[in-house]
C-alpha cells in the first residue's frame, strides 16, 4: 500500500517533469544566422538583438507600432493619479484579468509603462513601476496596448505551435512526423510572408480573412485541422499573432539577404574584403536595412487588406450546364492553356510536367529529382481533381480564385492573364464536375460511371498517349451514384 | 465512495491533469508581457546638406573571359522537344544561356549598375514607353534586362504555345501569370520597387526557360551585349560604385565584382575593361 501510494503520485507528476522540463519558448533564428556568425559574430549578434528589440521574445513580446498589426489597443483618459495607481475611464472594457500589457501615457513626451493589473470595479490601473509617472493627472490620454497580441500568443501556443513552431518556422515538435512522407505538405513556415491560398490577386499577400478562413476551416486533405470551435475573438487573436510571426520572420530573412555578402562560401572560406564589408553592411547601413525591411513587409501586409486587391468576379457563375462543363474541359486539356499538363487529362494530378526536372532558383542547380516544388523547395503535387478535395476551399468562388490568381508560392499561375472571366468560370464548372459520377470524362475521353478513380499507379505521360486499349472503366449505371462522393457542384455557392 | 483506491485514483487523476495544465503548452501558462515600441523611427539621411552633382559623363568597356570558352551546351536539340514540339526549339536548338561567350571572348548578359543613386544626382524620369519582354521558340527575349521600377513591362509571346511568366524579385511584388499563345498586346506588369540585385524570371511550363531582370529607381544600369561590351550614358559626374553581377557568379548568381569604383569625368567618358576567369562562374 505504501509503495502504491508513492508510485501513483510519482507517475502522476511525470508529465510535470518529463513532458515539458526542457521546453523553452524562444524564437529560433534562421539557420543562416549561425552561418553568418562563422565570419561575422558581431553582425549575427547585432541582428539577433535588433530582432529582439523590435519583436521581443515569446514571453516578453514587443508591440512595434511600425507594423500593421492589431495588438489590441484601448484608449482612455486618466481621472486621477495616485503613485502608481491610475483611476481611468476606458473606451471599452478590457478583457478580464488584464495584466502585463503596455500603457502609453500621452504626456508631452509619451511615457511607456507596464500595467500589472486592472480593477474593473474601481476602474484602477496599477503600473508595474513603483514611481509615479510624471506629469500624469486628470485628463491625460492613455492607450493600453497588447491584450490581443498576448491572447494570440497564448492561443497560438495551445493550438498552433505544435506544428508551426514557436517561431512560426513550420518546425514545431510534431512537424517531423508530418515530414516523413514526401508529399505531405509541411506545416507552413510563415517567414517568407507567403501563404498559398488567398483571395488576393497575383503577387499580393494573404488577407486577415484568408488566414481566418484557413484556421477556421482547416486545409482539406492536409494535417491542418479546422478550428471552427474557437470563438471569433480567439480566431482574430491567432490571426494577428500569425501575422506578427510572419513579419518577424520576413524581416529576419530580408536582413540576412542584406548581410549575404558577409556569408562564407560553400567551402567555408570567408569573403575576401570582410572587414570593409562588415563596416558597410553590418554597421553603416544596418539600421537603414532594418527600417527598409520592416517597411516593405508592413506595406505588403497592408496591401493585402485593400479590397482593390481582392479577386472578385464581375459576373456570377454561369449555370453549371453540360455545355459549360464541356467548354471548361476543352480549355482544361487545351495544350495552349496547359491545365492538363499538371493536373493530367483525367484530372488525377498526374500531368506530364511532373516528369520535368526543375531548377532551384536560389542555388541555380537542378533539383535532384523530377517534380514540382514550392517556394520552400518542397515537392508538391498538382491537385488530384477527382478527389473532390480542394485545399483552398470548395466553394465555386474559391476555385475561381485559384484559377484566376493561382496558388501563391507554387508554379500554379494565375490565368486571369490568359483566359476571359467566362472561360475561367467554365473551367470552374468543369473542375467541380470531375468528381461527380457520369460527368467525369477520363484521359481517354471515356465518360466515367463510378468505380475506383484513384489509380495510384496510373501515372503515364498523357502528352501524346491516347492508348485506347487501356482498361475501360466499369460500366455502372449513372443513376447509382456512390454515397461517398461530394455533393453536386450545383448546390454550393 | 471513500475506498482508498478510489481516493488514490482521484488524487492521481487530479495531479495528472494539473501536470497537463501547468506543465505543457509550450510555456503557454505564463502570460507574456507586452511592451510597446513606437513606430516611425526615421533613418538618418546621412546628415549634412546634399550637394547637387554637376554634369554627366559616360562609362563604357568590355567584359571578357580569360581562357577558353566552354562549348555551348544544348538543352533541347532542334525539333526534339518533348512537347510543344512544333514551337519549342523548332527553328533552332535551345542553348543553355547561363554563360554566353561571344566574339573575342566577350561575356554577354553581365549586369553593370549603380545600386543606389548617389545623393545629389538628378534622376531622369522613367521612360513612358513600356519595356518588352518576349519569348520565341520557348526562349525568353532578352535573357537579361534592366528596367526602371515603375516602368511597365509588357510580357509578350511569339509562340503558339501556352507559357507562364513567374518572377522572383527581391523587393517588388512578384508575378505568376499564364501567357496566351501568340500574345502580342502584352501582359503589363510593373516592378513597384527598386531592386538591389537582378532576379530570376522563369516559365514553369518549360523548365529550362529562365531570364534575369533588374528594376532600378534610376537609369544607371545595363547589361553587356553579345560581344561583352557595355555603355552607360548620362552618369552623374562623380565617384561611383558599380555592381558587376552575373547569374553564374560563384556558381549561383552573384557579384563578379561588388564594388567597382570609377570616377566619371564631367562631359567626358571613362573606359573600364574587366576580365574574369571560368572559376569566377563556378566552373
Amino acid at each position: 500500500m505504501t509503495t502504491r501510494r508513492l508510485i501513483i503520485p510519482l507517475l502522476a507528476s511525470l508529465p510535470l517533469v518529463v513532458g515539458c522540463a526542457d521546453f523553452q519558448a524562444e524564437f529560433v533564428n534562421d539557420e543562416r544566422v549561425a552561418t553568418l556568425a562563422t565570419t561575422s559574430p558581431d553582425a549575427a549578434t547585432n541582428l539577433k538583438n535588433s530582432l529582439d528589440a523590435h519583436f521581443g521574445t515569446p514571453n516578453a513580446l514587443v508591440a512595434w507600432g511600425a507594423l500593421p498589426i492589431e495588438f489590441g489597443e484601448i484608449g482612455g483618459t486618466v481621472l486621477s493619479a495616485t503613485g502608481n495607481s491610475l483611476r481611468v475611464s476606458l473606451e471599452s472594457e478590457p478583457p478580464a484579468g488584464l495584466s502585463n500589457v503596455a500603457v502609453v501615457l500621452e504626456t508631452k513626451t509619451p511615457q511607456n509603462r507596464t500595467v500589472t493589473s486592472y480593477d474593473a470595479t474601481t476602474r484602477t490601473l496599477t503600473l508595474a513601476e513603483q514611481e509615479a509617472a510624471p506629469d500624469v493627472g486628470p485628463g491625460t490620454s492613455l492607450r493600453l496596448i497588447g491584450h490581443k497580441l498576448q491572447a494570440g500568443r497564448r492561443l497560438y501556443m495551445q493550438h498552433c505551435m505544435h506544428c508551426h513552431g514557436v517561431t512560426g518556422d513550420g518546425n514545431g515538435p510534431t512537424a517531423r512526423y508530418i515530414r516523413n512522407h514526401r508529399f505531405n505538405p509541411l506545416p507552413r513556415d510563415y517567414r517568407r510572408g507567403l501563404f498559398k491560398f488567398t483571395s488576393t490577386k497575383i503577387g499580393f499577400y494573404a488577407s486577415r480573412d484568408d488566414l481566418r478562413r484557413t484556421i477556421k476551416q482547416g486545409l482539406a486533405g492536409t494535417y491542418m485541422p479546422s478550428f471552427l470551435l474557437l470563438e471569433s475573438g480567439q480566431l482574430d487573436a491567432i490571426v494577428e499573432f500569425v501575422r506578427f510571426l510572419a513579419m518577424r520572420g520576413e524581416v529576419e530573412r530580408r536582413l540576412l539577404d542584406h548581410l549575404q555578402p558577409l556569408m562564407p562560401a560553400d567551402d567555408g572560406t570567408p569573403p575576401g574584403d570582410l572587414a570593409a564589408l562588415q563596416k558597410e553592411l553590418a554597421v553603416d547601413t544596418f539600421n537603414e536595412a532594418f527600417t527598409d525591411a520592416a517597411s516593405l513587409v508592413a506595406e505588403n501586409w497592408v496591401n493585402a487588406e485593400d479590397p482593390e486587391h481582392l479577386v472578385i468576379p464581375n459576373t456570377p457563375r454561369p449555370p453549371d450546364t453540360e455545355k459549360s462543363r464541356i467548354r471548361g474541359r476543352s480549355l482544361f486539356v487545351d495544350t495552349k492553356i496547359n491545365c492538363a499538363k499538371c493536373h493530367g487529362e483525367g484530372g488525377r494530378g498526374n500531368g506530364a510536367f511532373l516528369k520535368d526536372i526543375q531548377k532551384n532558383l536560389e542555388t541555380q542547380q537542378n533539383y535532384p529529382t523530377p517534380g514540382l516544388r514550392d517556394a520552400w523547395h518542397k515537392m508538391i503535387q498538382p491537385r488530384n481533381l477527382t478527389s473532390g478535395i480542394y485545399r483552398g476551399g470548395r466553394r465555386p468562388l474559391d476555385v475561381f480564385r485559384r484559377v484566376t490568381a493561382g496558388i501563391k508560392a507554387t508554379p500554379m499561375a494565375g490565368f486571369v492573364t490568359n483566359l476571359a472571366e467566362a472561360d475561367r468560370w467554365h473551367i470552374v464548372n468543369y473542375v467541380l464536375s470531375i468528381p461527380i459520377d457520369g460527368a467525369f470524362i477520363d484521359e481517354h475521353g471515356h465518360q466515367y460511371h463510378g468505380g475506383d478513380r484513384s489509380h495510384a499507379h496510373h501515372d503515364h505521360d498523357h502528352d501524346h498517349d491516347h492508348d485506347k486499349s487501356t482498361k475501360k472503366p466499369a460500366d455502372k449505371p449513372a443513376d447509382k451514384p456512390k454515397t461517398t462522393q461530394p455533393k453536386s457542384a450545383k448546390d454550393k455557392k | 465512495m471513500t475506498s482508498p483506491v478510489r481516493a488514490i485514483a482521484i488524487t492521481a487523476l487530479a495531479t495528472i491533469s494539473l501536470g497537463l495544465l501547468i506543465g505543457c503548452g509550450g510555456g503557454a501558462s505564463a502570460t507574456p508581457t507586452v511592451t510597446y515600441k513606437a513606430g516611425g523611427e526615421s533613418t538618418d539621411s546621412g546628415g549634412g546638406p546634399v550637394i547637387q552633382i554637376d554634369g554627366i559623363g559616360t562609362l563604357s568597356g568590355t567584359i571578357k573571359l580569360v581562357g577558353d570558352a566552354p562549348p555551348p551546351s544544348v538543352i533541347v536539340a532542334k525539333g526534339t522537344a518533348k512537347r510543344d514540339t512544333t514551337v519549342c526549339g523548332a527553328e533552332a536548338a535551345i542553348i543553355d544561356q547561363s554563360l554566353q561567350i561571344g566574339e573575342g571572348n566577350g561575356i554577354a548578359n553581365v549586369f553593370i549598375y549603380i545600386d543606389k543613386a548617389p545623393p545629389g544626382a538628378a534622376i531622369p524620369t522613367a521612360p513612358s514607353e513600356p519595356a518588352v519582354f518576349d519569348q520565341k521558340g520557348c526562349v525568353f527575349l532578352p535573357h537579361a534586362m534592366v528596367v526602371r521600377s515603375s516602368q511597365t513591362v509588357l510580357i509578350k509571346s511569339q509562340d503558339n504555345a501556352g507559357h507562364n511568366t513567374h518572377t522572383f524579385p527581391g523587393r517588388s511584388r512578384g508575378f505568376n501569370g499564364a501567357i496566351k499563345a501568340l500574345e502580342r498586346d502584352g501582359v503589363p506588369i510593373v516592378y513597384n520597387k527598386h531592386e538591389r540585385t537582378p532576379f530570376p524570371v522563369k516559365c514553369d511550363m518549360h523548365s529550362w526557360m529562365q531570364a534575369f531582370h533588374l528594376a532600378l529607381d534610376h537609369p544607371w544600369g545595363t547589361t553587356t551585349k553579345a560581344d561583352g561590351s557595355f555603355e552607360l550614358t548620362g552618369l552623374p559626374a562623380t565617384e561611383l560604385t558599380l555592381r558587376v553581377w552575373h547569374e553564374k557568379a560563384g556558381g549561383k548568381g552573384g557579384f563578379l565584382q561588388r564594388s567597382l569604383k570609377v570616377t566619371i569625368p564631367k562631359d567626358g567618358s571613362k573606359t573600364e575593361n574587366l576580365e574574369f576567369k571560368l572559376s569566377d562562374f563556378g566552373l
